[in-house]
């Protein structure tokens, strides 16, 4: 990749461009990685701890042992989902700040799959929990794109304010609806046995490794496989073609004779029924029964996976991955030091503001370090 | 209603809306400017921390809401520069500013003051505090004005005026000047401002420190200045909930959305007798120490003297975990790789006359973790004093222990539980009607108990017997104070109340540790079906004969959630 015969920067807004691929995929993301761990560090010398005792918790307790892997797996899991919801909705120019609620009515869709009908398997019933998941978060997901494809609602303030509606809701389900008498805890009754998800350590094979009960289970391989899904409806399909389009320019795009209205709808439709199936993996997979505030938190997560994981399956995945490992390890982090639990926060915090917000800054700045090495290069030519 | 309760209500919603009204002002400027601030939570938690914080070291509610406004006013900084100067996504810099202040405010607020990640209440000066208006009290006996003027006109805090005022002068400043021509300006086209050759960039950034920065800085200094100013961490359950301007706080980003509206919220949540299930697993609940205090006369150096003590004989390394031995386990205790120092060389420890009891404490490595376990406890029908294991756990504590595992003894009540099980506390019943936190002095006394036993901790017990293939059910364990034990009648009458088993320990040291603020979950052995149960006669002797069957599970389980952690 050349430089084209181009100067390095013409004007600071456009500098883009100006960085050689690798360096935009890798390189980019990396340094912002670096700044936010290197401030997380001093967040904790801040607090008069050890970070080096923190990372050395974080580590050792989320992916040095099959066990912590169980549960950074689990995390990922749900996180891949979520931020996928985030990635197609992002395609076509739309935050779904929404996911939280989506995958919340989505636990709900899997409740009343599991608990009314008698599954004789665990694969049909999850193929048709996946289906109530799915539909749910898609339904919720429904009214605000409609609201912004025909009102114009900003889809931001809609779904946000959905969260609220969908955080209330559960807890008039789960209170009035669906708890069984005579309990206390507002939670639905557990769900049939037979639906029962194996887990890592009851997978033939994956059991030599995983020895011990851990919450990840068959729904991860499925998480992967919605990431090669959405990575072939977007690249690979008309409608992919369609929705992106749409998220570049929307005046082209309706001058190419694209429906502004039906774009917004089927890419929110896609996004809010991925946010619901994270559902599978927590409610079906983990409690096995419906909790309140089931999501907590992954749908706000997803927005940092996806912004992490540049909009792409691959990224997506592989921020996932991080933010298990991040959350898994900030468990740890309040269970095995004096670092409160919340230190995960901040580093969440930190990663969004640097690899979300803060791309630019990075860019100019290794864009100037890469004119330096050209600069340098040219006069011992 | 009548026309007292109609007062009330009013009187309370303009106490409610202060904060709304302020955040919305907040809002108001940044959409004016075309800016939608997503940011503006975390903003005002970041004002409530810096204002609560300063307020107490200063003593001066006015310095602690100057600093609020500081705060913000750095956030909504680097969100101008995020934003503006980097032409970042303000909607995501929002965003991340969100989960940044959720985690920062209580990570400071732990390292500065060690309460939970709560400011401290405060109290006199450094409160705002209700202002009576001239002649509030003269013109009450007016017939309907009257009243309304002295109950809810007069009698506000400052904020309360001058937030009002605000709406006013926000007027005056967006319609009738000059900047506010330019903001809404900008707002509306910014690229007719740029012809214009007004600066977007540098509009856009004043838009940010007036707006965002002020009016959230307004709003959490009014959380500091109007109620006790407490950030609170936690469930909604201090007994001092119904005052205005306690902030409660949850540790996760889930719920943040929620805080924004924080008043309105919080009054809905009171409503709720759910509101745990609001609260994300995991952190419910979970407070800090207040400052360790010595279990009886004021030798504050007791706790830290036991701990040098301990150190010259245990080395220095921080201990990871505290382990309480019930009857009948003190085995466990002697595989700890380490030191065993007697009770009686610790002065204050307790002296342990139970037999079966193995009166030491074991410092060192158990499966590669560093533990301290005591082998016996004192109970509270020894010597009437349900406080008597407050010093050895504060020692635990300043040893740097952050977790407890308690094991006990107890009677079950469920006949799928018989003799030889374990069961691991899910909960608790005080049947005693004792406490040991009887005579703290401070709020720290109000400990909540959601969730005092710790679903972080019950989970990973519950895996390490999965793994070892033993059935670990969970139950709700009652505590009887003893020496007798229970008679039938009152056996049944703890199986209505919804109690699973029941002993005579545990309960106590469960408060205190929550009190501490270490995390703590207890598992029982059942050794014998409670009174009534069964027509086993219940005796010390059958106790101790039927422990070590669970005790072997117990052991197994332990080692193994051990295992896991290191």
């Amino acid at each position: 990749m050349g430089w084209g015969g181009r100067p390095p920067f013409i004007l600071e807004g456009r500098l883009m461009d100006r960085l050689p691929r690798w360096a935009d995929v890798a390189l980019v993301p990396f340094v912002s990685l670096t700044l936010a761990a290197i401030i997380s560090a001093l967040v904790i010398v801040a607090i008069g701890q050890d970070p080096w005792e923190a990372i050395t918790v974080m580590v050792k307790g989320s992916v040095m042992n099959a066990y912590g892997w169980g549960y950074t797996l689990y995390y990922a899991t749900s996180f891949i989902f979520t931020g996928l919801a985030v990635t197609v909705a992002f395609h076509a120019g739309l935050f779904n700040i929404g996911g939280e609620g989506q995958a919340q009515l989505g636990g709900l869709g899997v409740a009343l799959t599991l608990l009314f009908i008698p599954w004789p398997h665990w694969t049909i019933a999850l193929v048709a929990a996946s289906l109530g998941a799915a539909l749910f978060g898609a339904a919720w997901a429904a009214i605000p794109a409609y609201l912004q494809a025909k009102r114009g609602s900003h889809i931001v303030i809609t779904t946000i304010m959905f969260n609220y509606i969908a955080a209330s809701l559960m807890i008039f389900m789960l209170v009035d609806v669906l708890r069984p008498p005579g309990k206390m805890d507002p939670a639905t009754a557990n769900f049939p046995p037979a639906t029962h998800l194996p887990s890592f350590n009851e997978i033939p094979g994956l059991n030599a490794i995983f020895t011990s009960g851990v919450p990840a289970n068959v729904t991860f391989f499925i998480a992967l496989a919605m990431a090669v899904v959405v990575w072939l409806l977007l690249w690979r399909t008309r409608l992919g073609y369609q929705i992106r389009a749409f998220g570049k320019s929307e005046p082209a795009a309706r001058y190419a004779g694209i429906n502004p209205t039906k774009i917004i709808m089927i890419a929110m439709l896609i996004s809010g029924g991925l946010a619901g199936l994270m559902a599978i993996n927590n409610v079906m997979g983990e409690a096995e029964r419906l909790l309140g505030n089931s999501a907590s938190g992954a749908g706000f997560i997803g927005i940092a996976v996806a912004l992490m994981g540049r909009n792409h399956p691959i990224g997506v995945v592989l921020a996932a991955l991080l933010f298990g490992f991040l959350f898994q390890g900030g468990a740890e982090l309040g269970l095995w030091t004096k670092i409160p639990i919340e230190l995960r926060t901040v580093v969440q915090g930190l990663v969004i503001l640097f690899t979300g917000a803060l791309d630019m800054m990075v860019r100019m700045l290794l864009v100037r370090i890469f004119a330096l090495f050209r600069t340098s290069r040219l006069e011992a030519a | 209603m009548d026309y007292a309760t109609l007062l009330q209500l009013l009187d309370s919603t303009l106490r409610l809306a202060t904060p709304l009204l302020l955040a919305c002002l907040a809002g108001l400027y940044s959409e004016r400017s075309g800016v939608f601030d997503i940011g503006l939570e975390g903003k005002m938690l970041v004002a409530a921390m810096c204002a609560g914080a300063v307020a107490f070291y200063s003593g001066s509610a006015w310095v602690g809401a100057l600093a609020g406004i500081g705060g913000s006013l750095i956030f909504a900084l680097i969100h101008g520069v995020t934003s503006i100067t980097f032409r970042g996504n303000q909607l995501i810099a929002g965003v991340a500013l969100n989960f940044l202040a959720s985690g920062l405010t209580v990570l400071t607020a732990q390292a500065l003051f060690g309460q939970g990640g709560r400011t401290p209440p405060l109290t006199g000066a450094a409160r705002f505090g209700e202002l009576t208006l001239p002649f509030a009290e003269a013109l009450r006996p007016v017939p309907v004005i009257g009243p309304l003027y002295a109950e809810v006109i007069s009698g506000h805090s400052v904020l309360v005026y001058m937030a009002f005022a605000i709406v006013a002068l926000t007027w005056f400043v967006l319609y009738r000047t000059r900047y506010g021509l330019r903001l809404r300006a900008v707002g509306e086209n910014p690229a007719a401002v740029d012809t214009a050759g007004v600066s977007v960039v540098g509009l856009s950034a004043v838009r940010l420190l007036p707006g965002a920065g002020d009016a959230a800085g307004h709003c959490g200094r009014d959380r500091a200045g109007e109620g006790a100013g407490v950030l609170h961490r936690g469930p909604a359950l201090h007994p001092d909930r119904h005052r205005a301007g306690r902030l409660h706080r949850q540790g996760d980003p889930a719920p943040r959305g929620r805080r924004a509206l924080c008043e309105g919220t919080l009054t809905l949540r009171r409503k709720s007798s759910f509101s745990s299930a609001d609260i994300p697993r995991g952190v419910r609940g979970v407070r800090n120490p207040p400052l360790l205090r010595p279990a009886r006369g004021d030798p504050m150096s007791d706790a830290e003297t036991l701990v040098r003590l301990i150190r010259a004989r245990s080395g220095d390394a921080p201990v990871a975990l505290g382990l309480i031995l019930g009857s009948g386990l003190g085995h466990l205790a002697h595989a700890v790789d380490g030191v065993a120092i007697p009770y009686a060389d610790l002065p204050g420890f307790p002296h342990v006359g139970v037999s079966g009891h193995n009166p030491n404490l074991h410092i060192g490595r158990l499966e590669g973790v560093r533990v301290a376990v005591f082998g016996a406890r004192e109970h509270y029908y020894e010597s009437g004093n349900p406080r008597a294991m407050l010093l050895p756990l504060q020692v635990l504590k300043a040893l740097g222990a952050e977790s407890l595992i308690l094991t006990n003894a107890a009677g079950s009540m469920r006949p799928d539980v018989p003799p030889g099980s374990v069961m691991l506390l899910s909960d608790h019943i005080n049947f005693s009607g004792l406490n040991p936190l009887i005579g703290e002095k401070t709020d720290a006394r109000f400990v909540p108990m959601t969730d005092a036993h710790d679903p972080a901790l019950r989970e990973a017990l519950k895996a390490a017997a999965t793994s070892e293939g033993i059935d670990l059910p969970e139950g709700v364990y009652c505590w009887y104070s003893g020496p007798s034990f229970e008679t039938p009648a009152e056996i049944r009458m703890l199986k209505l109340l919804g109690g699973d088993a029941v002993g005579m320990s545990t309960v106590p040291e469960v408060i205190l540790a929550r009190f501490l603020g270490l995390r703590v979950a207890a598992i029982s052995t059942i050794t014998n079906m409670a009174a009534g149960m069964s027509d086993e006669r219940i005796s010390h002797e059958h106790t101790k004969t039927m422990a070590p069957l669970g005790a072997a599970k117990l052991e197994r389980i332990l080692r193994e959630f051990l295992r896991s952690r290191h």
